[in-house]
């Protein structure tokens, strides 16, 4: 952590107590300040700006029923690390069952009975995928990522993305720091097989 | 190190996180291998590209959302809160034991109440099942005295008596039904019919009552099994009938039993209560009743009331002939209720001075 993330850790802080000092405007000014690292994160996790949005909501309703009883054991932005990647974990798992559920005919309503060949596709109006390229060229990139394990797509983006050291990563994802090395190492190297026409 | 040991490291390689010896190796590795060279410039590119990728920025209202959200979930809370209201008030777990123990035992008790009930009943005695072998005698004590005892019961035995309706007490019993008007019918001699009997004075020694006025109320009844065993000449019943009261009614008004004819001159003096008590036992016995008790006056030793249970389809002749000793006073009406065997009568003796 350099020296203006040591700075911005004191003001954590003073947010903090002041917000469980009853001073409600504190928790505005925690949301303001970290409101676009935690988006950023879930949209990289989620890959859909609306469900980015609705993930990093959830992310903060959490952080505002639970901030009373913060202790201060770890560094918040670790703690809030934390809540934001068990969030986007559940919407995940719930997003999956949604897009293998949500399936549309491409001629209509009817059919079958009059001889039309009829072929069913799954919707991607909504997926990850359609999302990333139309907001951005690099979607390819975001493509490989979702493509990712689970595990492994926590690290890289953690640790690509988002900068955290091995020892913040392993404390936000609850893996031992050489696990998270072994992790980022695969994650890395399926990376650059998935993107190797790309760079 | 070979290719594939170095390919391990390469992405701490990138990250500079290898400690200075394994960084050597690496190095000293890269330089000779242009494979592994190539390969860890890819990754590099790789890392940098996804950490080139732009950072998306959350929405403008984001904040308003967020507080409408924390203030939906505070009110859902409330609500939630309301209808579960947590309990406030610590009960030991022991008086919570001993409470819980309390119900079971009064639910159980509330379940076996009815067949305790049931098993409380009376149970059905020989008098229920039969009739009384000594229907026609006024007591037990009489029954060892009589000479003519083996023939009355014969007699008792082959008059065939409606058969009480215990059958259906006990059933009524067992359905725990004991409803007022079936206790009526069923046992009727819990509501004797009051009766008064306003005595006529007789003449003091006479035998009190005429001959004809008994043969002809015995003329009145129906006879049944009496036919057969008609009272032999100085038999018992011959004798009752007659008027002739012997040892045994004596003992039962009270007097004493006495045999020398010095000592029946002397006591042979009856009151009218005495001698109308010993006519309505006849008539009793003639009509098929049964007398149940006799109350007594404590000054005069008489006969005060007499308590009996009836035949219903003998009971109307009966009190045509009990209104021939005095004047009878009975209810207006006092009619047996349907399905009813028998009917208790309490015959109140009222001398007339």
């Amino acid at each position: 952590m350099d020296r203006e993330d040591s700075y911005i850790e004191r003001d954590d802080t003073a947010l903090i107590q002041a917000f469980q000092a009853d001073e409600e405007e504190a928790f505005d000014k925690l949301v303001i300040k970290h409101k676009n690292r935690v988006f950023n994160l879930c949209y990289r996790f989620v890959g859909s700006y609306e469900e980015a949005d609705d993930c990093a909501q959830e992310t903060f309703v959490k952080v505002y029923r639970s901030l009373k009883k913060f202790k201060f054991k770890s560094a918040f932005s670790t703690w809030l690390y934390a809540i934001t990647v068990n969030t986007c974990k559940n919407k995940l798992s719930s997003l999956e069952y949604r897009y293998k559920k949500k399936m549309v005919r491409l001629d209509g309503p009817k059919g079958g009975e009059d001889g039309v060949y009829r072929v069913e596709v799954q919707d991607e109006s909504m997926s990850p995928r359609v999302e990333i390229e139309r907001k951005e060229k690099k979607g390819l990139i975001q493509k490989a990522i979702d493509s990712l394990p689970e595990q492994q797509k926590v690290v890289v983006v953690l640790r690509d993305i988002e900068g955290l050291s091995y020892e913040e990563i392993a404390e936000v994802a609850g893996f031992k720091p050489g696990t998270v090395k072994s992790k980022l190492a695969r994650a890395r190297q399926q990376l650059r097989e998935k993107l190797k026409g790309l760079i | 190190m070979n290719c594939n040991e170095i390919k391990k490291l390469l992405s701490e390689y990138i990250d500079g996180a290898l400690e200075a010896d394994e960084k050597a190796v690496v190095e000293e590795h890269l330089a000779s291998c242009e494979k592994c060279s190539e390969e860890a410039a890819l990754l590099k590119a790789c890392v940098e590209k996804i950490g080139s990728l732009e950072k998306i920025e959350a929405p403008e209202e984001f904040l308003k959302k967020v507080k409408e959200r924390v203030e939906r979930r505070s009110v859902f809370q409330e609500m939630m809160r309301g209808l579960f209201v947590p309990v406030r008030i610590k009960i030991p777990l022991e008086l919570a034991g001993v409470a819980v123990s309390v119900v079971l035992v009064i639910l159980i008790l509330n379940t076996t109440q009815p067949q305790k009930q049931i098993a409380s009943l009376p149970q059905p005695t020989d008098s229920m099942r039969a009739p009384n072998p000594t229907w026609f005698g006024a007591g037990e004590g009489l029954a060892g005295k009589r000479p003519e005892e083996d023939s009355i019961r014969v007699a008792s035995k082959e008059v065939k008596k409606p058969p009480l309706v215990i059958k259906e007490e006990l059933l009524s019993y067992s359905r725990g039904v004991l409803e007022d008007e079936k206790d009526s019918r069923i046992r009727p001699e819990e509501k004797p019919i009051e009766l008064a009997l306003l005595i006529r004075p007789k003449d003091v020694g006479s035998k009190g009552y005429s001959d004809a006025a008994l043969d002809s109320s015995l003329a009145g009844f129906d006879y049944d099994g009496y036919e057969e065993i008609a009272p032999a000449p100085g038999s018992y019943l011959e004798q009752s009938i007659r008027g002739d009261h012997s040892a045994i009614d004596k003992a039962d008004l009270g007097l004493a039993v006495v045999d020398s004819e010095e000592e029946r001159q002397k006591e042979v003096a009856l009151s009218d209560i005495q001698k109308s008590y010993l006519e309505i036992k006849k008539l009793v016995e003639i009509a098929k009743g049964e007398i149940i008790s006799v109350s007594y006056n404590e000054n005069t030793n008489e006969p005060q009331a007499i308590t009996i249970n009836l035949p219903v389809e003998n009971s109307s002749l009966f009190l045509d002939n009990l209104n021939q000793l005095g004047e009878l006073q009975s209810p207006p009406s006092f009619a047996p209720a349907e399905g009813e065997r028998l009917i208790r009568l309490r015959i109140q003796l009222i001398p007339a001075n």
